[in-house]
């Protein structure tokens, strides 16, 4: 999310602060769920289901799951290197949410804020179940995207900026 | 903190030449004349070869070793560069020593320079010694332990080297076999002082770090401290890979032994034995020097940073 309201610039910082997220969760209710940090989840909607790593916290809704947005990236996009952890440990929500609120009637809606029009991730139900032992590492994956024509395919470890240049 | 090998054989090195020419500079204005001059000369010459590869290698380690220039600003309020003040002027005074040591000249000039020499020394070793001491944020470092600790571990390794040199030119060598032994024992006790002194419950929490009482458990909260959510950071940085270093209790004690065991046992046993060829006392000076660079590799390795109790460490 933080990519969203920064300048170009900043984000090779922003990748050294936060470059993959976890799935945060109240700390009382993850412990009543048999539940612990850095456990694999599935978590399921109605619409598909995702695999992702849990931390805990005291400072969250009971019964609210979050994380930080935007993160996870597909292998190959954003000019990222294809291990970039963005792409091998970030995860989206998206695989979650439907694109339209379920069939009432003739008409679908979107599925988003009748007022700003915003996606509507707010009232998105879903389960959390502990990954078996061997379940580790994020679902769903994808290959990598092809290369961009105007893309090397260079991926620097360090960048260097000079003022002026 | 991550162990720098430079840094390691810096104070080492310089370390047993600081103390090594101390005590050479004190033997020589003693009253009784106990080393003859070319003795003096060869000890002053090792002297300053162990200190000048110390401070080489200090000026390797750097990024940048044309940076090292650098090193002598600010001192006003820098005990690094009041270090390197000092050890270049010790330089200096020392090849005069030298000169006069080679041409046997025996006169207050002589006296006087020698005295300087040692004076600066002991400057030298206490200014390295402040480097750690002063920084407030490492306990392991910010004691008085640290300057004692340094002071005496030069000098016993200066007086092995010392007394290898006394068994080889001097008449009666016994004198320097008690000198050696005296200050190895003080050495010795004085590092399992502050290992003790380390080994106490006073580190720093995180809860001293955010000035929260210790111990408390917050209406609502399921757990009774504070405990960090989250680092600033989801992969290594500098801070973690500088100040992150950790050292298992186990590995701690193996090092320990071994600083014991390469840096005194060994050696102590030579002191003590009647008479020994060159052979022995190479091997002596050689085990007490990897000895004392056990112990400071683990001085380096145990010290903890405040810093880490932000990247997840409950304690300093």
């Amino acid at each position: 999310m933080m990519m969203y309201h920064s300048w170009d610039s900043q984000n090779a910082w922003l990748r050294q602060i936060l470059s993959r997220n976890f799935l945060y969760m109240n700390r009382a209710t993850a412990g009543a769920s048999g539940l612990a940090d850095d456990d694999w989840v599935w978590v399921e909607s109605h619409h598909g289901r995702i695999r992702c790593q849990l931390k805990t916290m005291e400072g969250c809704e009971p019964h609210t799951v979050w994380t930080w947005n935007a993160v996870g990236r597909q292998r190959g996009t954003s000019g990222l290197a294809e291990d970039a952890s963005e792409a091998t440990a970030g995860f989206l929500l998206n695989h979650l949410i439907s694109e339209l609120l379920p069939a009432s009637g003739a008409r679908r809606f979107t599925n988003s804020d009748p007022v700003t029009g915003q996606a509507a991730w707010f009232d998105l139900r879903v389960r959390v179940r502990k990954c078996a032992p061997d379940e580790t590492g994020i679902q769903p994956t994808f290959s990598a995207a092809k290369r961009r024509p105007d893309d090397d395919g260079s991926r620097p470890d360090v960048l260097h900026w000079t003022r002026g240049e | 903190m991550k162990p720098s090998l430079s840094i390691v054989f810096f104070t080492v090195s310089s370390g047993a030449g600081l103390g090594l020419l101390a005590l050479i500079a004190l033997v020589d204005v003693w009253p009784s004349r106990l080393l003859p001059s070319p003795a003096v000369a060869r000890g002053i010459g090792l002297a300053l070869g162990l200190i000048v590869a110390g401070l080489a290698s200090s000026a390797l380690h750097l990024a940048r070793p044309s940076n090292a220039w650098r090193a002598f600003a600010r001192f006003r309020s820098s005990w690094l560069s009041r270090e390197a003040v000092f050890a270049a002027a010790l330089i200096v005074v020392g090849l005069i020593y030298l000169a006069l040591a080679i041409a046997a000249v025996e006169d207050a000039l002589r006296v006087s320079v020698a005295v300087i020499a040692c004076a600066l020394s002991w400057t030298v070793l206490v200014c390295t010694a402040m480097i750690y001491a002063s920084l407030k944020a490492i306990r392991q470092w910010h004691t008085h332990w640290t300057p004692l600790n340094y002071l005496l571990l030069a000098h016993w390794s200066g007086s092995v080297l010392l007394l290898g040199l006394a068994r080889l030119f001097a008449s009666d060598a016994a004198p320097f076999a008690w000198l050696a032994g005296g200050i190895g024992l003080t050495a010795l006790l004085a590092k399992i002082g502050y290992w003790w002194a380390m080994n106490d419950a006073s580190g720093l929490t995180l809860e001293r770090a955010i000035g929260v009482r210790e111990g408390v458990r917050p209406p609502g909260m399921t757990v009774a401290q504070a405990r960090l959510l989250d680092v600033g950071h989801s992969h290594r940085t500098f801070l973690t890979d500088e100040f992150g270093f950790s050292l298992a209790r186990r590995h701690a004690t193996l090092w320990r032994v071994v600083a014991i065991a390469l840096g005194f046992g060994l050696p102590a046993m030579w002191v003590v034995a009647p008479a020994g060829n060159g052979g022995l006392m190479f091997a002596a000076g050689l085990f007490c020097i990897m000895g004392l660079l056990a112990e400071r590799w683990l001085f380096f390795a145990e010290a903890r940073h405040t810093v880490r109790l932000y990247h997840g460490d409950a304690k300093t």
